[in-house]
């Protein structure tokens, strides 16, 4: 099997998933329709490992395979070609998209047991990684755009999977129109990129682009600035963030899955692959990186006054987001690359570890409700804090080598970009301070303290769930824990990937002239050494300590006191989400609506009787057609002759 | 002396085979048992599917001047062929009328054989003699086949005005040709191009010539028998006479206007042009108001016939692959609306109305998935003749009209574009009757009021009875509908060669030259395929 082979099936294989449980309709059980949904992804991961040995085993390491379908359209030199692009950088996301795709699959199961639309469920799912791998292997801008789209309609299904829950269906359509911004976005952007060169597939992009456009000009900053819109949306940055937190009203396998593992790394994903034409402008560059900071940052204050568990989570993964956005920004994709993948472990963990909760306490995700749940869930705790633990950068959990990774980068990149990048970095610190804050606020203040009268409910066996106590089979179901089980595990041991001084696997896997694992500038920066690796690592460890013991003592033991006392302005701030959403409304949401308002009234006056008078004018230009075809069949020849008639003269005409 | 022609008969093999088929199918046909009439079905599809495998495996082989220059096969002819006898099989599964037996299997499958046949030699030949006895051999068996129901009087009714309006204008057209003789002194479509005879026989000539092909096509404003025909006539005659018909007729108009008459686009192209809006604009019209699913179908063909002309207007920049790919899609989903028209037809035990739409779309409680999914083969027929993408509707119409935009004809693709939108108002309609109305017996009843019986060429046919043949068809022509909007590419390669053929054994493509042209992106761009 050829390495094409390989990765064709790892693409469709979901897509197969998604047909049988849309045939099969009613005639599968949910238990065929949930062995089909995790049988075809696991078929993908198998296939995904197979790419990934053949890739390792080429002679020859090229930039990438183009494995061309068929040729869809081609006008003049303009092709599309329906192909998919083989290189590191999209077999390591087909890896982490199928790997984790898989494991909360299987979580599903036991999630979902019991949901009528169960079979429903699957289906989305398995279309989501579809969608999420046509966007990830796409050959070419087209195509590209075809997964860009693909996901964020899976996502809107997904967020608003229970459709009776009107709140549901508000997320659902916030995400959507946000993305939807997004999404324009970045088809001008690709519009303007096939202006200037009029190719699309990858290679040539790559090689012409630089030739047509030339560095640090305007338009290449406005082609940056348009492919960076989509990617700040999809991968809920400032200042398109503001649907992520709603995006939560899905169920939590959709929030592990889409809003914490794949989907929203999207955007990473994107600069990484279109690094060549990012490269074009400093300028993007640097709002990348400023992006990103801000958008670490802010997400962690908001994090810590957030009292919806998922929400917390959300706003984390917004924030960690943001730390792969200044690597990717400063070009060190290799390190956003590294910690997009370990993210996708603890951040996974994180979430199903918080569906256990939840579904154990019967849909209850208000964080005030719980406390000392430990005693109850000690597994759960276990994983929980472990992912925590790998969240906040404890050594040796995998969070400590990747974001001490971006660090130490941000680190070198002031030697490129000038003395603010430091800020940035400083930024990074604070951001770092703020994950053991918010991650350990919620270890706290669920698993430890004084037993809620929830949690004692729960103890009781009193929390039912489709009629059965749910705490019936211990903590949770099997297909529910064993997932988690090796996720934690990944958490743990995920960092082993690179240690500093010693190897970088995704580093040299990423080697390759259109999936450099660092921009050449970057490279040659003085600071980019293992020594500042370090050295960075040396600073930032502390830090993250320091986090986990505020956490301690602001949730934990209460020495320093409530944080709405203390900084009562800063917690009113952070449960408002800064302001974000009202802010949207008086500047966008309420104009337009006036506008809509004013439009109606328009239409209403003027559009619907013109349009009427056209219909009649219309209908009445049809009957009298239909008038003159009275079956006479003298009438018919008379008209059929006087037509060529009119034929003959008009020849005469036109040519004297 | 007269030299002895040289006759090559692989040119004219599509033709040998479908004449002998039909001979022998009208023997078979003769008897009255129930195997008679399996095995005229069974033979008709044989010898269709036989001509189907020969044309495809010959595809590629050019044969110019055959029979002392009377035959010229090649890809274009070939393409006629293929769609007429994809048609014809169409019809012969529409046509299946389960047990009931009427006597006439014998007449209507050796007719739609020589039709067949008929059609081949027209889109094969390469003088207007030959042309014209093609174009006679399909008419006279297209005009029995309308009238063959003959204890319906709206099928005969069909057939009579058919002979009459369509023997006028096939006398029309051999004036025609015999004015262009008088100019050229040749039939021979390639002599008449490289003659330098310029005067009013030749133009009075040529406006005739395209006058009586425009009458074929179903062009405003010689669409005067169209909806009387189209109506009265057995839906599955109805069907194969809206696309084979139609497609040879392009094709060999194509030809005819480029090979014959190249020299003289300047002057024929306006008037195209011209054809192209008046059959938009009365097509579009005239199917608004209409309450009758074939009627509207044959307006609907009217419209067609316009968007397809603006392929001919285009024909010196990128319309004629574009037609040739339209005219696939064109076949494809008209057949699939057609398909779905007999299974209505079936059901209801008469002529089909959008009120007998209501409420189909729906599987429930007495309608299974089997009945609702030929249903939704109908609405994706409906979007693709609309044009709505991801249908293959679009990319035809998008071809269409970009190439009426380069031949320097933009206000022609705002016409076009402008009556597709109009066109929305009875397209929709069915997707709007299919699932936004309930069944409701007595409005269907009364829209049906002076209704004939059905005319699926078996008024005996009890209602409620189907075939899978027939919901089998529809279902395929529209997942057809869809799937060829995936292989856009494929189909304007081989439209490239028709392009080439007009020509005639020159090799002129815009899209060939370009893709092997080494300009400098070109040069670039081979790594991209490694």
């Amino acid at each position: 099997m050829s390495i094409e082979a390989s990765a064709w099936i790892a693409y469709l294989a979901p897509l197969a998933g998604v047909l049988i449980i849309l045939f099969g309709g009613m005639k599968l059980s949910h238990k065929v329709a949930g062995l089909v949904s995790c049988a075809s992804v696991l078929i993908s991961f198998g296939a995904a490992i197979a790419t990934l040995l053949k890739w390792n085993s080429l002679d020859e390491p090229e930039h990438g395979v183009a494995s061309v379908a068929w040729t869809w359209l081609t006008s003049g030199t303009f092709r599309i070609p329906f192909e998919i692009f083989i290189d590191p950088l999209s077999i390591w996301m087909l890896m982490v998209v199928t790997g984790v795709g898989f494991l909360i699959h299987v979580y599903s199961l036991g999630y979902m047991a019991g949901d009528p639309q169960f079979r429903r469920f699957m289906a989305y799912l398995n279309l989501f990684i579809f969608s999420m791998l046509t966007l990830v292997l796409a050959g070419n801008l087209a195509f590209l755009l075809v997964g860009w789209g693909l996901v964020g309609m899976a996502s809107y299904l997904l967020i608003g999977f229970w459709h009776d829950r009107p709140t549901a269906v508000a997320a659902a359509k916030k995400a959507f129109i946000v993305n939807a911004i997004g999404d324009v976005a970045i088809m001008l952007g690709l519009f303007l990129i096939f202006m200037e060169i009029g190719q699309v597939s990858w290679i040539p992009v790559f090689e012409l682009l630089p030739l047509a456009v030339e560095e640090n000009s305007g338009r290449a900053f406005m082609i940056c600035l348009l492919l960076l819109g989509g990617a700040l949306a999809k991968s809920a940055q400032l200042p398109l963030h503001t649907w992520l937190p709603d995006a939560m009203e899905g169920p939590t396998p959709v929030s592990a899955l889409i809003h914490a593992a794949t989907m929203v790394t999207a955007g990473v994903y994107a600069i990484a692959r279109l690094h060549p034409i990012f490269d074009l402008s400093m300028d993007a560059q640097k709002l990348i990186i400023v992006l990103g900071g801000l958008t670490l940052l802010m997400a962690g204050f908001i994090a810590l006054a957030q009292t919806d568990i998922k929400r917390v989570i959300a706003y984390s993964t917004m924030s960690q987001i943001g730390y792969m956005f200044v690597a990717a920004g400063i070009g060190a994709y290799g390190a956003a690359m590294f910690h997009l993948a370990t993210h996708a472990f603890f951040k996974a963990l994180l979430f199903l570890g918080a569906g256990i909760v939840i579904h154990a306490l019967g849909d209850e995700q208000d964080i005030r409700k719980m406390g000392g749940l430990k005693k109850y869930m000690p597994k759960t705790y276990k994983l929980f804090l472990v992912g925590s633990l790998a969240l906040a950068g404890i050594f040796p959990f995998a969070g400590f080598f990747s974001k001490d990774e971006i660090l130490a980068f941000t680190l070198a990149a002031g030697d490129v970009y000038g003395t603010w990048a430091y800020v940035i970095y400083g930024f990074g610190l604070l951001g770092a301070l703020m994950t053991g804050l918010y991650g350990f606020r919620l270890v706290f203040l669920v698993f430890h303290g004084t037993e809620s009268p929830l949690v004692a409910q729960y103890g009781r066996g009193e929390i039912l769930h489709h009629g059965h106590a749910t705490n019936e089979h211990g903590e949770a179901p099997r297909s529910m824990f064993w997932p988690v089980a090796v996720l934690g595990l990944l958490a743990v041991v995920g960092g082993a990937l690179a240690i500093p001084g010693l190897w970088n696997v995704p580093h040299d896997f990423l080697h390759g002239a259109h999936a450099a694992p660092t921009r050449e500038a970057l490279e040659h920066a003085e600071f980019s050494t293992p020594a500042i690796w370090l050295f960075a690592l040396a600073i930032s460890l502390p830090i993250a300590v320091l986090g986990i013991l505020g956490a301690w003592m602001i949730w934990g033991s209460g020495k320093l006191g409530s944080l709405r006392t203390r900084f009562p302005r800063m917690e009113r701030a952070g449960q408002n989400a800064w302001g974000w959403d009202s802010m949207y409304d008086k500047v966008f949401s309420r104009p337009s609506q006036a506008l809509a308002t004013s439009a109606v009234a328009f239409e209403d006056t003027i559009t619907v009787p013109a349009l009427e008078e056209a219909e009649f004018a219309g209908r009445d230009a049809g009957a009298n057609i239909a008038r003159l075809q009275n079956g006479v069949v003298r009438f018919y020849a008379l008209g059929t002759a006087l037509a060529f008639l009119a034929v003959v003269v008009a020849f005469i005409w036109v040519e004297g | 002396m007269i030299p002895k022609p040289e006759l090559d008969w692989f040119a004219i093999l599509p033709e040998l085979i479908t004449a002998v088929g039909a001979m022998v199918v009208l023997l078979v046909g003769m008897g009255r048992k129930q195997w008679n009439r399996v095995a005229s079905i069974a033979l008709t599809s044989a010898t269709l599917i036989a001509t189907f495998v020969f044309v495809l495996m010959e595809f590629n082989v050019s044969r110019y001047g055959a029979f002392a220059g009377l035959i010229d096969s090649d890809e274009l002819a070939n393409a006629g062929r293929l769609i007429a006898v994809i048609s014809g099989l169409v019809a012969v599964g529409l046509a299946v009328r389960g047990r009931a037996n009427d006597g006439r299997h014998g007449e209507f499958h050796a007719l739609l054989l020589t039709a067949v046949c008929g059609m081949s030699l027209f889109a094969a030949s390469g003088s207007f003699v030959s042309l014209f006895i093609g174009l006679e051999l399909f008419s006279i068996s297209l005009y029995v086949l309308c009238a063959l129901d003959a204890d319906r009087s709206a099928s005969l009714e069909s057939g009579l005005k058919y002979l009459i309006i369509g023997g006028l204008s096939s006398a029309v057209l051999l004036y025609g040709t015999a004015l262009v003789y008088g100019a050229t002194g040749s039939f021979d479509l390639a002599v008449i191009g490289d003659s330098d005879s310029r005067g009013i026989l030749l133009f009075a000539g040529a406006a005739l010539v395209l006058g009586g092909l425009a009458f074929k096509i179903g062009a405003a404003p010689m669409h005067w028998w169209t909806p009387d025909v189209y109506e009265g006539a057995g839906t599955p005659v109805t069907a194969f006479m809206s696309t084979a018909t139609k497609a040879v007729g392009f094709l060999v108009l194509a030809r005819v206007l480029v090979t014959a008459f190249g020299a003289e686009s300047s002057t024929w192209v306006p008037i195209v042009a011209g054809l192209a809006v008046a059959s938009i604009v009365i097509g579009n019209a005239g199917a608004l108001g209409q309450l009758h699913l074939k009627r509207m179908l044959a307006y609907s063909s009217i419209a067609q016939a316009g968007y397809l002309l603006c392929g001919i207007v285009g024909w010196d920049t990128t319309g004629i692959p574009a037609l040739v790919y339209a005219l696939i899609v064109y076949t494809a989903m008209t057949l699939g609306a057609f398909a779905y028209v007999v299974v209505l037809e079936r059901e209801i035990g008469r002529d089909a109305t959008f009120a007998d739409l209501a409420g189909r779309g729906w599987a429930s409680e007495g309608r299974s998935i089997g009945h609702a999914l030929p249903a939704f083969g109908l609405v994706v027929c409906s979007l693709s003749l609309a044009g709505i993408p991801p249908t293959a509707g679009f990319f035809s119409k998008f071809g269409l009209f970009d190439g009426a935009v380069e031949s320097g004809y933009a206000w022609l693709a705002v016409v076009g574009a402008l009556g597709s939108v109009v066109s929305l108002g009875y397209y929709l309609r069915v997707i709007v009757e299919l699932y936004m109305r309930e069944p409701n017996a007595a409005r269907a009843a009364a829209a049906a009021v002076n209704l004939p019986a059905a005319s699926t060429g078996d008024h005996r046919w009890s209602a409620g009875t189907q075939l899978p043949v027939v919901s089998g068809l529809a279902v395929a022509l529209a997942g057809a509908t869809l799937l060829l909007a995936f292989v856009p590419n494929k189909v304007f390669e081989l439209g490239c060669d028709v392009k080439a053929n007009l020509a005639q054994r020159g090799d002129d493509c815009t899209n060939v030259d370009a893709a092997a042209a080494p300009g400098p992106v070109a040069q670039t761009a081979p790594a991209a395929a490694e």
